[in-house]
């Protein structure tokens, strides 16, 4: 059965069958908004509120549109909702030392050495919109026609800006490797 | 080479999505220019960290 048509059994009342979405898409959302947040409980709160959207807001999924995108935009929907209500607990500055605190899912946690220290504090660097890129694009290994879809705008520009987040991001990375 | 095509070219490369004719390109400014090897070599790092078991 695809997401598509599970969700359109939840639009018309079968909310049991949401468990089958939450299977499926619990954990790349989590480790989506965890990159984001840069904070696994914070995460798994805004993971839970993306689930709670989806059954809310069901009758608004529209008939024939992909799942995948329609769920990734109700996520980054939940953490630019939760980025605008804090935004004064939010700072320019980022303390790259707590950044360590942030842990990866279990899948990925034995490769949490060094260099995936340097990574993070070099993601943190980086403006939201061009980390977001980089999650969707180099760590969920989404593609560009999908990624395009969720952000409502042309592949080309999608690859330009992907392109420019990870020059960015080089030189954040051996930036920080000096010190 | 200007610093951002270089940089979007090599990108391509590393992932492959270069022509033949464009790998060649990029093959001989690896070997002409220091600079340009060094930056390949780093994109290439943070590029594989960023693979989900990089």
């Amino acid at each position: 059965m695809t997401d598509e048509m599970i969700m359109e059994a939840v639009k018309h009342g079968e909310l049991q069958q949401a468990s089958l979405l939450f299977e499926r898409y619990n954990k790349r959302i989590f480790n989506f908004l965890a990159r984001m947040t840069m904070d696994r409980d914070l995460a798994e709160d805004l993971t839970q509120n993306v689930f709670l959207r989806i059954i809310k807001y069901r009758t608004s999924y529209r008939e024939g549109a992909r799942f995948q995108s329609w769920i990734y935009q109700v996520a980054r929907n939940i953490f630019s909702d939760h980025y605008q209500a804090n935004k004064n607990k939010f700072s320019d500055f980022v303390d790259v030392e707590k950044i360590s605190d942030y842990m990866p899912d279990s899948d990925e946690s034995e490769l949490w050495g060094e260099r995936e220290k340097l990574l993070h504090k070099s993601m943190a660097k980086l403006g939201d919109e061009q980390r977001e890129l980089l999650i969707l694009t180099r760590f969920q290994q989404m593609k560009y026609e999908e990624v395009a879809l969720i952000m409502d705008t042309t592949v080309a520009n999608i690859k330009v800006k992907v392109h420019r987040a990870i020059a960015k991001l080089r030189e954040h990375y051996f930036e920080l490797e000096k010190i | 080479m200007e610093k951002e095509k270089l940089e979007n070219l090599l990108i391509d490369y590393i992932d492959g999505k270069l022509t033949e004719a464009e790998r060649y390109t990029v093959d001989q400014e690896l070997i002409a220019n220091e600079e340009s090897y060094r930056m390949y070599e780093q994109l290439k790092e943070v590029m594989q960290a960023m693979q989900p078991h990089g």
